[in-house]
Order: C-alpha cells, then structure tokens, then sequence
C-alpha cells in the first residue's frame, strides 16, 4: 500500500515514516540521535546534494524534509512525485516568457524587492521586471575585493536606473552571528547565513516589502543540460527554502527563488529543451540579452566567493569555536574533539571546503537546539 | 622571455612573485616599493587593462577549428613535458626555457586547443595552468607580438594561478578562474 504525503504549506515540512505523519517541529531532540550515522548522512547531504526524495540521507532516523507545495506517494521504498512535475512546451519566445512572468507578478502582494549580486541572474530577474513596468526595491552587498570588481561594475550600472537601491559593502558577512541562529528542525549549510537574510529583511523594514526575489535556481535551470529531463533538476524538487522557511516566512516575508518557481522553470526549461551543459550561460546571456547590460551579454566571468567566506570565518572565529565546543560537549561525536579554525581555512584551499562547512551546519544545529533547551537525554 | 614584477598592496600587506622560486612573498607596505616597477612595456599596461576590466575583452571565437598536424601535436607533447621535467627543479629555469621561442602555432587560442586534445586543459587538469600556459607562450605566434602572461593571487588566501591575455583576449576556452586572481607578476617577450 502506498503512502500519499501532502504538503500543501510554503514552507518545507517534515515527515516520518516510521509514524507516517508530519513532525511536529517544536518537539525536543534527544541527544542520543547525534551519532556517527546522523552526521555522516548530514555531510553526504551537503557535499553531494540529493536531486530526489529518494537519494537524501535521513539526519534524524525516518525523517524527510518534504518540500514546500508538493504532494508525493512513497511506495515500496520509493518517492515519487506527484505534483508539480514539469511538461515542456514548444514555440516559446521571449514574449511568452514574459507574459509568464506578469501572470505570476499578479498574485504578489506588496512591494518586490530583488536582491542584485551584479552577476547575471539577478541582473534578468530585474531586467524583466522593470521591462513589465516594476519598479523593484534592489538590495545587495558589494565588495571592494578586486576578484569582485565586475559584479561592482554591474551593480553600479543598473543601480542608476532605480529609485530605491540598498548596497551596503559590510552587511552580509557570511557566518556572522551563528550564536543567535534561529532554532531548526535539521542541520543545513544555510543556517551558516541566516544572518544576511536578517539583515536584509532589517534593512527593508521601511519599504514595507513583501516578496524578496533571488536567483539561486538560475544556476540549475540555465546551466545544467536539457534534454527532455525537466524533473531531474534539483530544483525546485528539493531546493533549499532554509531563509525562507526560519527567517522571512516568521516576518511575514516570502523569499522566493524565481526560477524555481514551476512556471519559470517550465518555461526557461522548454526554451533550452535540447542543449548541453552551459557553464558559462551563454543561452541565457543571448537571450535576455535585450533587458541586461552589454557587459553581462558579451562576455561571460565568475567570480568566486572564497575570500568573503574567508573573511567572514576570520571575523566570526570566537562564535564558531563555541559552537564547535558546545556541540562536542553535547555530542561527543569525535569530528568535534579539538577543533581549529586552521582546518577549515585548509579544507577551502585544498578543495574540501564543503565538507568543513556541513560539519559547522552540524554543531550549528546542535547549538541551536540547545540554546533553545529543546534537547533532551 | 621577460619578468615583471607587478608586485601588490592587500590589507597592509605587500605581495610579490618570487622570479626566481615562483613563490609568493609577503613584505610590509612600507618595503613593497623596492619590488615594483617604475615603468612596464605599453603591452603589459593595456594587458593589464583588460585584466582590470574583464568586459572590454572581446569573446574569442571558441567554435573556431584548426587544422593541427601530428607534427605539430608531437612537438608541442615535447614541449610539455620538458615543460613539467623542468619545473621540478628549477621554476627559474622553466621559465628561461619557456622563452625560448618556438613557434608552433598562429595564436594563443590555437595552441589552447591543440593541448586540450592532448587531454591538457583547464577541465582536466585544474593545477596545470602554469605548465599551459608557459608551453602557449612558447609555440604562439601572436603570443610573442602581443601576449602577456600573468601570474596571480587569491588573495586573502594564498593559492597562485597562470593565465594569458593576448591582443584584447583571454584564448583559453576553459579558464574561468583567472578573474579572481589579482596579477601579481608578468611574463612577456
């Protein structure tokens, strides 16, 4: 017999199979889940991100995370999807892509702010926008960092065509702050910036903002191939709604990735039904290539964000050791034992950057659990 | 081929390529003029340019296909691996060899493809652009009119990487790295 498993939320719930039914997320944890199996699954998570229900590793025993809006029957072993699922179209154009979008523009309520990076994605979520007659509040952080003087440029060049434009150079250090991370119901890499989210939703207080856009998606949709295969993308299958769900949302807030959004996707996916792996996203730049600059058109760059994560690990050194330290106290897990911020600084020079920070996505939660008391022996 | 030291301020902190170990030394501010050029070849200024402004480059026609020879191939193999033999004693010595001009073929981009079907590129050997980069600038016509080739840092990590403007372009189809690094040292005929 197979199991129907309905999320009509927006918000990603969670489910255990063992109970068959949804958790409640308020509950308290007991230490003794905090094993070697727990963490090793956790990390498998995060270095290797699971595209379906099927591949993720359960942190807490019989536990999924089941998306937001999303329906699925688990049978035999096996998820599968029941809503939600792309069909592609043909003779799609720019204009229809567009008309898509002011469909789904219609049904949002308040102001729309998107968060501008300066690198292409963001740069077509506000290009379409102000092509539909929005006038989007534009929010971002810059950096002064030579690797990042093209996003800058960017920045700059579409910032002038807006009214309201929040750059701010300093207000989203990664890491910042973990010690007053929002309780979570499982670890996740993105507790590590829940402090960006708070400061955006901060510094947008007075526009009276209402849906924050981003592009977080785009990196899937426009990159990966596609060849008739629109549901074995990542996202929105199992994207990551952890701002969402435990910063924005409890605000009032939604934080939206645009092109995880069905109909973009369905869209942008049908559009490039045929073609290879687009590293570069020269498609996209093509394209769009009408509502963004030149510059984002005509050449192709990526700029890496290691410094700013290096900076915001020097920054925040004091609050991560306490939050290594308090998870070994409670957990005991050996990973823990004599932690030193060297090792993360190798881990990202030597290629095993994501594996030092799913194991402080880890004791970030455990922290977090704690400080809250909702650990139990 | 010829040094220049591009050396850089970061933080408080001078920054500069070794010539003769390819290493990356650290030196207070106030020292850092001692390593730093007064004049640099028009060449490198507007190579430099291109760096500082990646968008004015124009996008090399990638699709492009040449005509390569075994000979050609052969020779370049030969290239390489003196290349990499050399490197392992002496980056000094590489580099004198490095310059020794052999040219191969008509620009940058070409000689960028010819290694990659050797199964040496960005996409397969992530830590060998310095041996790539080094083999183009030696078997490249254009690159001895108008090619530069620029050692970098990621700064504030410390991790080095090789690349090469030649005329108002990058030629390898498969760097995408070399926007993050800030040059800190050139090499030019």
């Amino acid at each position: 017999m197979s199991l129907i498993i309905d999320n009509p939320k927006y918000t990603t719930e969670y489910y255990s199979l063992k109970d068959q039914c949804f958790v409640d997320q308020t509950q308290k944890v007991s230490k003794s889940l905090f094993t070697s199996e727990s963490f090793a699954a956790h990390v498998a998570n995060e270095t290797n991100p699971p595209i379906h229900l099927n591949e993720y590793q359960p942190v807490l025993p019989d536990i999924y995370p089941i998306p937001a809006r999303t329906k699925w029957s688990y049978e035999d072993g096996i998820f599968t999807k029941l809503k939600k699922n792309i069909k592609l179209s043909e003779d799609l154009t720019f204009g229809s892509c567009l008309k898509n979008s002011k469909r789904l523009l219609k049904n949002t309520k308040g102001k729309i702010a998107v968060e501008i990076s300066g690198g292409l994605d963001s740069s077509i979520m506000i290009g379409a926008l102000e092509k539909l007659g929005y006038e989007p509040v534009l929010i971002g952080t810059f950096s002064n960092l030579y690797k990042f003087r093209t996003e800058k440029y960017i920045q700059e060049t579409i910032a002038k065509k807006f009214k309201n434009v929040i750059l701010s150079e300093s207000f989203s250090l990664q890491f910042t702050n973990l010690l007053e991370t929002p309780v979570h119901f499982l670890p996740s890499y993105t507790s590590l910036h829940h402090n960006v989210a708070a400061n955006t939703i901060r510094l947008l207080e007075e526009h009276d903002v209402k849906c924050v856009f981003q592009g977080t998606a785009f990196d899937a949709v426009l990159v990966e191939a596609a060849i008739n295969n629109p549901n074995d993308l990542r996202w929105p299958t199992l994207q990551d709604n952890w701002l969402h769900d435990y910063v924005f949302a409890p605000q009032g807030v939604a934080y939206i990735d645009v092109a995880a959004l069905s109909p973009i996707k369905q869209v942008l996916l049908s559009l490039r039904n045929g073609q290879a792996k687009d590293v570069q996203k020269w498609w996209a730049r093509k394209f769009f290539a009408s509502v963004i600059p030149p510059e984002l058109s005509n050449y192709a760059y990526k700029a890496n964000f290691g410094p700013l994560w290096w900076d915001g690990l020097l920054s925040s050194s004091e609050q991560i050791i306490q939050v290594v330290d308090t998870a070994w106290k409670i957990t005991s897990l050996p990973v823990f034992e004599n932690f030193k911020m060297q090792s993360l600084f190798d881990g990202m020079n030597n290629g095993a950057g994501r594996v030092g920070f799913a194991m402080l996505g880890y004791a970030n939660w455990v922290h977090a659990l704690h400080k809250a008391d909702r650990l139990v022996d | 081929m010829n040094y220049y030291s591009l050396a850089k301020e970061h933080r408080n902190t001078g920054w500069f390529l070794h010539p003769l170990t390819g290493n990356l030394h650290q030196v207070s501010s106030d020292a850092l003029s001692q390593f730093q050029l007064d004049i640099l070849p028009q060449k490198v200024l507007d190579a430099l340019q291109y760096c500082q402004f990646p968008y004015s480059l124009q996008p090399p026609d990638f699709e492009r296909s040449y005509a390569v020879d075994q000979k050609q191939l052969q020779t370049l193999d030969n290239c390489y691996e003196r290349i990499v033999f050399l490197r392992k004693i002496n980056y000094w010595l590489v580099n004198q060899y490095a310059g020794i001009y052999q040219p191969l073929f008509k620009d940058s981009l070409q000689a960028f493809q010819a290694l990659a079907q050797q199964n040496r590129s960005a996409l397969s050997d992530r830590q060998g652009c310095l041996n790539r980069t080094l083999a183009v600038a030696k078997c490249s016509i254009e690159f001895k009119k108008s090619g530069v080739l620029f050692i970098g840092a990621d700064l504030p990590q410390t991790s080095l990487h090789a690349w090469i403007i030649e005329k108002d372009y990058q030629p390898d189809p498969w760097d995408r790295n070399w926007i993050n690094y800030l040059p800190i040292a050139a090499y030019a005929y």
